[in-house]
């Protein structure tokens, strides 16, 4: 079952690099603040959710 | 104590990213995420050399086949024939992948100093978002996202939750040794990916880099 987990997380690591590299266009450093600002401010609600549910 | 590491943490989470993004942009996925990927042996070498961290021979080893793959990568990239299929994100790739071993040495001194791993983490958050509208607002740009920025990052923002969360509950019943090098081979399927999904192609300079990525990762662990 730990190795499933492990598996399973390498594939949403390489699931969210592709996403990131689809997501990289030339204007993609043009908004690159906004887009590191709202990507960290969405992780953070999301756990603050999650520490919610339980 | 966790707020005066974060601050260096946060800067160097947001280089990273900044770097990771602009080699990204001008580069291959397949290449790149490898490249950067291997952070892991790099932050191996730091805590050698700065941390006092013993070296066996098989992090040595490991360690040289982490150079030779990113010197088959640069002597690949070298080789495209066009300017336009060079690899000419692969530097930012390079100096994304020193930044992570710094943040990776930087947490590792913060836990020893006593931090706290919730508090680092939410320091981390604040600061890099502080950085990031700062830049937003110095720039004149729009702090309202458009819809494919929204999308994107939640799509990435779940995805690397779910990782974490993954490999926490691995690590919870499990080794160390196991579950972190598993973890790590995530490029392998990112350049599977990249070969399916972004069109980009293979050859033999690509694939030996990625074999040598493999096993130093794979040793190491």
């Amino acid at each position: 079952m730990e190795k499933l987990f492990a598996v399973l997380s390498m594939l949403a690591n390489a699931g969210k690099d592709t996403v990131f590299k689809i997501a990289a266009g030339e204007e993609a450093l043009r908004t690159g603040s906004g887009r590191i600002t709202l990507f960290y401010a969405m992780k953070a609600a999301m756990i603050v959710l999650m520490a919610g549910t339980r | 104590m966790s707020l005066w590491y974060s601050l260096p943490i946060g800067a160097f989470t947001y280089a990273t990213y900044m770097l990771a993004l602009k080699s990204l942009v001008t580069g291959y996925a397949s290449v790149n995420v490898t490249t950067f990927r291997l952070n892991f042996v790099l932050s191996s070498m730091i805590a050698v050399v700065f941390l006092g961290e013993a070296l066996t021979t098989r992090k040595l080893l490991c360690m040289l086949l982490c150079l030779a793959a990113i010197a088959v990568f640069f002597l690949g990239s070298r080789r495209e024939e066009s300017a336009h299929a060079r690899n000419t994100g692969l530097p930012f790739a390079l100096l994304a992948c020193a930044c992570m071993a710094g943040l990776n040495t930087l947490n590792k001194l913060a836990l020893n100093a006593g931090s706290s791993i919730l508090q680092l983490v939410m320091y981390r958050y604040v600061i890099v978002c502080t950085i990031g509208g700062a830049s937003l607002v110095l720039r004149r740009q729009s702090v309202v996202p458009s819809r494919k920025l929204l999308a994107s990052s939640a799509v990435c923002a779940v995805l690397m939750l779910a990782g974490i969360i993954l490999v926490l509950t691995a690590l919870s019943t499990s080794d160390v040794t196991l579950v972190i090098p598993i973890s790590q081979l995530s490029f392998l399927f990112t350049a599977v990916l990249s070969f399916l999904f972004l069109k980009e192609k293979m050859n033999m300079m690509k694939a030996a880099g990625i074999v040598m990525a493999v096993i130093s990762i794979a040793a190491i662990g």
